[in-house]
């Protein structure tokens, strides 16, 4: 058996077993097919994020683009099933960020500045989420050459950006970027940069154990983070174990670490420890309230909040799935919010469609 | 197992899903991946932490949450018309307008128990631009607390005022606003309308923390109330795959627990367009149960969990929820002088110089009268002395004027009682309306109108009606059987193409039907578009149904083989003379040419005397329908079963515009006929075919006279034939008498 033969069997395999999970058993494979409701929150989404060449703009960032945009718009456009917004991203992506030597994607893109990307660094997730999008469209569109791409972009997150844990357990962690992160005596993670069924599905369709481990292993870390407190948006951790990262870190859990809870539950798993206590912690604010989302690590007390529904939306989707609730408070989309928390509200609608239909807005 | 084996288990599943590579093996371009598994490559590490993280969201200043203050809206206490009216309207959704140089209306408050009471209230308001500023006020009196004055100044969009008050309680609260706002330029019965405020009632109200709110049935009840008295809509939240039967289960006991008065709007829980007030959220669960919380936007939301095909137990929650009736139009005896008091209609005060008050009263089921009798208006009326000359008022019966009388002489007093006497055909049974219009020029009009200090017109409690007595007669048609109608008996077509359509319709117009009176369980309205046609219909073609309830669509440009049509005559854009008229376009061409043919004049005698034969509509439905236009079709599926009615809707068809309609032809019982086609004007046109009044109570010596008058009235030709063959019935005895007598004197 060649390799060739091994993905597109394996990316297969994958689309498979996915399909066969029964918690999603009313839409195959994680997709959300054509006339479900939820496009139309798609299209609110592309019609603030998406401009006409395929680039996805983080207005509060001075319009820039990232990596991390352009994979979860990739993602959602192959969720979705939008094979011409799929195409149009990946080109403007391919023709902008993936200028590097290896696979990975540089990780930002500046309209004001010259030349337009100024540090060829990559970011891990941007670039986990881009694969995983290839493998998801590769499957769904039968067009293996993505899939072949992902493996690549795999294999160099694998190669690039990851590190043994300084403790010397074994224990593989993903790094946030090929450079920067790492010095002899300890690692900063970035604990929202995993998303464990991206990585699972990727290691999977690209036959990839190490991308397994590193996400059982960035599991187990987020679980035992969150065993202690609030997940923080970044961690140092040395060969004596966890510690805080550099000052010009954040030292909350906030705006990064929200992801830690949708992924999770992106993923199928509504018991974890992040869930729960973000949950809780949430909970201090009211529905149709600014949101809580900055949190001091120690005391847990509030430090920032926000009115953008998308962090609302993961609040009440964390609330809803990790009880025995039916329906949530998560607001319908809104385009009443810049880049960021409207993808991460338009990820936890499809979140609760494809993983939790108990938890359907009301 | 071989290469070529392997490959095909591989590729198997892959293929299988693949919707699009069904037909096809797969063929992988040759990777650039390489082969062999790679070795995991540490990456470089670095000296020093040297990477910086971007910012992230738009809002780093945003502090900590505070207490949530929720808003109490205020609330319409009565209902109020959606068209522009002088005083108070609700021409949006949402949105109460006090149109008049002054207005006033009553609105209701809502406080719970047990909390610190508000000390002010929060009014979102607007102006017109023709209101005179600096002299324009608005009053607000809370309870019985001293009224406070506001100056009207926001012409701009509506601008969020808080106004102090301290005599807010807690529960029921009448807030009463009264406007004073002049126009700036003009006086007169235009520049009544062209002065308005606007008050948004989904931003006005009372703030309270919302920790002191929590989601109750009551606390749902309060804003359901508050979301149908401001005209707004009732979102049910379900989703796709609902069964139209449990959603048509929970819409019907919705619609009922608020009579009829709401209006529902069905979303999916994923709708992005942006929603306010209460929602009812349905959802398949592992249990039954219904709960009260808070939706994301921190609104009161009813949570109906249900499992299998049937809901919770409804009673208890809609005990909780149901409105008070609504107060019905007096019902006015026949035959017994009335007051306006009687009616429910207190002293009828105008100050306003276009002004129009309208007092509703009911007439019995089965009042008819057709022919000159006539009913009296006992009316005590007084106005201001020195108005305009070209004063007047109207007294109007169902819209049609009866009285004109001046108002510009012989003012400042009460006057003595003066009869109106009108013709009591005007009357119809179910609902009927007596309106005063006055109209009083401004003096002069081009300048704005001097305060007054006192009330322009007053028609006092004590004017009386008299309605004399009907015998118990019906005219035919569908009235009967529609004011029996219940929200269980509207249904959608089985067979309609658009069955979702048509079941969302149904779902929206039962919820909107007000209850009836005497519910009649036999009577249904079956909701249909044209893939089935009744057989009632049977003379009407799909063709002529759809060129009436299709939109107009323009005509395509003609070929270049069709004739071109003739020149239209032009009106003519010039007069030469002060005195004489413009010439008319010819005769000829302004009209089709007449036939003098003897042939063509009977035609035109039959036609007349057709028309004039019958109180119908005296042609066939098919030619009426011709040329008619319209949103819906209100029809009897089938002569023989009048109470089997049916609702044939148009692609453009509102259901909203419907229901309001079909409401008012209820209970106006103005439905006397077998088609009623709904105008894209909110009116009814009628098709009646011949069918004789129905006569329900023994002939007697007494009600004979009304009898006979009716039919007469009816059909006069049908009736002065009869007499004419009685008239030749009773000469043959006659002539009988006189031959027999002749042929004795001849022996």
């Amino acid at each position: 058996m060649n390799r060739r033969t091994l993905l597109s069997g394996l990316a297969a395999a994958s689309f498979l077993g996915m399909r066969g999970n029964p918690a999603r058993a009313d839409m195959p494979g994680g997709f959300v097919p054509a006339g479900h409701p939820l496009h139309q929150s798609w299209q609110a989404w592309k019609t603030l994020c998406l401009t006409d060449d395929g680039r996805i703009v983080d207005g509060f960032q001075n319009s820039a683009s990232h990596s991390e945009g352009q994979g979860y718009g990739l993602a959602l456009a192959a969720i979705f099933d939008d094979r011409t917004a799929f195409d149009t991203i990946m080109d403007w992506s391919d023709r902008n960020l993936a200028i590097r030597d290896d696979a990975l994607m540089a990780w930002r893109w500046r309209p004001d500045t010259v030349p337009q990307v100024q540090d060829r660094n990559n970011a891990s997730d941007g670039d986990l989420f881009y694969a995983w999008a290839l493998v998801m469209a590769g499957a769904r569109q039968a067009r293996p050459e993505l899939i072949q791409r992902a493996a690549r972009i795999a294999n160099d997150i694998v190669r690039l950006c990851s590190a043994p844990h300084p403790d010397g357990s074994g224990r593989l962690l993903m790094l946030p970027a090929a450079m920067g992160f790492r010095t002899a005596e300890q690692v900063v993670v970035n604990p929202s940069y995993y998303m464990p069924r991206a990585m699972r599905e990727l290691a999977q369709a690209t036959d990839l154990p190490q991308l397994s481990q590193m996400a059982d292993d960035g599991v187990a870390l987020i679980d035992d983070l969150a065993h202690s407190g609030l997940v923080p948006d970044w961690i140092a951790l040395t060969a004596q174990g966890k510690a805080a990262p550099p000052a010009n870190f954040s030292q909350n859990s906030g705006y990064e670490a929200i992801r830690v809870p949708l992924f999770a539950l992106w993923s199928g798993q509504p018991g974890s420890p992040a869930v729960q206590n973000f949950a809780q912690a949430a909970a201090s604010g009211a529905p149709g309230d600014a949101s809580p989302v900055v949190f001091d690590l120690t005391t847990r007390a509030v430090v920032e909040a926000s009115s953008h529904a998308g962090y609302g939306a993961v609040a009440a989707l964390s609330s809803c799935a990790s009880s025995s609730a039916f329906g949530s408070a998560m607001r319908p989309f809104t385009t009443d919010q810049p880049y960021y928390p409207a993808t991460l509200h338009l990820m936890a609608l499809v979140a609760q469609a494809t993983q939790f239909p108990k938890c359907v807005p009301i | 197992m071989n290469k070529t084996t392997r490959l095909t288990l591989l590729g198997l599943p892959f293929l299988l899903l693949s919707g699009t590579a069904m037909a096809q093996d797969i063929v992988l371009p040759p990777a650039a991946a390489p082969e062999a598994q790679p070795a995991p490559e540490a990456p470089p590490v670095g000296q020093s932490i040297d990477a910086a993280p971007a910012p992230r969201d738009g809002m780093p200043e945003a502090p900590a949450p505070e207490i949530r203050q929720s808003l109490l809206k205020l609330r319409p206490l009565t209902t109020l018309p959606e068209e522009v009216r002088m005083g108070p309207s609700l021409p949006q959704p949402g949105i109460l307008r006090l149109t008049g140089e002054v207005a006033r209306t009553d609105l209701g408050l809502d406080l719970p128990p047990d909390q610190a009471l508000p000390e002010s209230l929060q009014l979102s308001l607007r102006s017109a631009i023709n209101v005179l500023p600096d002299t324009a006020v608005m009053q607000i009196t809370v309870n019985d607390a001293a009224p406070v004055d506001m100056p009207l100044n926001s012409f701009n969009g509506f601008k969020t005022v808080n106004v102090p008050t301290e005599g807010l309680i807690a529960g029921q609260n009448r807030i009463a606003i009264s406007l004073r706002q002049p126009h700036r330029i003009y006086c007169g019965p235009d520049a009544s309308f062209g002065v308005w405020t606007e008050l948004d009632l989904t931003r006005s109200g009372a703030q309270i923390d919302q920790s002191n709110l929590p989601p109750t049935a009551q606390g749902f009840a309060l804003a359901l109330s508050q979301q149908v008295g401001s005209g707004l809509p009732v979102t049910v939240l379900s989703g796709d795959d609902t069964d139209p039967a449990i959603l048509r289960q929970m819409t019907d006991a919705l619609g009922t627990a608020m009579q009829g008065r709401g209006w529902i709007d069905m979303r999916s829980p994923y709708d992005i367009a942006a929603r306010q007030g209460p929602s009812v959220a349905l959802l398949p669960s592992d249990r039954d149960q219904i709960s009260y919380r808070l939706d994301g936007r921190g609104t009161p939301t009813m949570v109906v969990e249900y499992q299998g095909d049937a809901l919770p137990d409804f009673s208890l929650a809609m005990q909780e929820l149901t409105f008070p009736a609504q107060a019905q139009a007096q019902m006015l005896q026949p035959g017994v002088a009335q007051t306006l008091a009687q009616l429910g209609q207190s002293d009828i005060v105008g100050n306003t110089h276009y002004f129009r008050k309208d007092v509703e009263f009911r007439l019995p089921d089965d009042w008819l009268l057709l022919a000159n009798q006539k009913a009296r208006l006992n009316l005590q009326y007084g106005y201001a002395e020195n108005l305009p000359q070209g004063s007047i008022l109207l007294v109007k019966i169902n819209d049609e004027t009866v009285r004109l009388l001046p108002l510009d002489r012989e003012g400042g007093k009460l006057l003595d009682p003066l009869a109106v006497g009108f013709g009591a055909r005007l009357l119809h049974s179910g609902v009927n309306t007596l309106s005063f219009e006055m109209m009083v020029p401004g003096n002069p009009p081009d300048v704005a109108c001097p305060p007054r200090q006192t009330d322009m017109l007053v028609v006092t409690k004590e004017s009386s009606l008299l309605v004399p007595h009907s015998p118990a007669m019906q005219l035919g048609g569908f009235s009967s059987a529609l004011s029996g109608l219940s929200a269980a008996g509207i249904k959608a077509d089985p067979a309609a193409a658009e069955r979702s359509r048509m079941e969302m319709a149904a779902i929206q117009l039962a919820a909107g039907l007000r209850p009836s009176p005497e519910p009649d369980a036999a009577v249904s309205l079956t909701l249909m578009d044209f893939s089935t046609l009744p057989t009632s219909l049977a003379d009407v073609s799909l063709r002529e149904l759809q060129e009436a309830l299709f939109p107009t669509v323009a005509m395509p440009a003609a070929s270049a083989q069709a004739a071109p049509p003739p020149a239209a005559p032009q009106a003519p854009s010039f007069r030469l003379s002060e005195t004489a008229e413009t010439p008319a376009p010819t005769a000829e061409v302004a009209a089709p040419a007449r036939s003098w043919s003897p042939l063509a004049w009977l035609h035109r005698q039959r036609e007349r005397l057709e028309k004039a034969a019958f109180l119908s509509s005296g042609e066939g439905l098919s030619q009426w329908l011709d040329g008619r236009r319209g949103d819906a079709l209100l029809i009897t599926l089938d002569r023989s079963q009048p109470e089997a009615l049916g609702l044939i809707l148009g692609p453009d068809a509102q259901t909203r515009g419907i229901s309001r309609a079909l409401d008012e032809l209820r209970s106006n019982r103005l439905g006397q006929g077998a088609v009623a086609l709904l105008s894209n004007d909110g009116s009814w046109e009628i098709w009646s075919p011949v069918e004789t009044p129905r006569l329900q109570e023994r002939v007697t010596v007494m009600n004979l006279f009304p009898i006979l008058g009716n039919l007469a009235s009816w059909s006069p030709f049908l009736f002065a034939t009869m007499l004419l063959v009685l008239g030749l019935i009773s000469v043959v005895p006659a002539l009988a008498i006189v031959i027999i007598f002749r042929k004795s004197r001849l022996r």
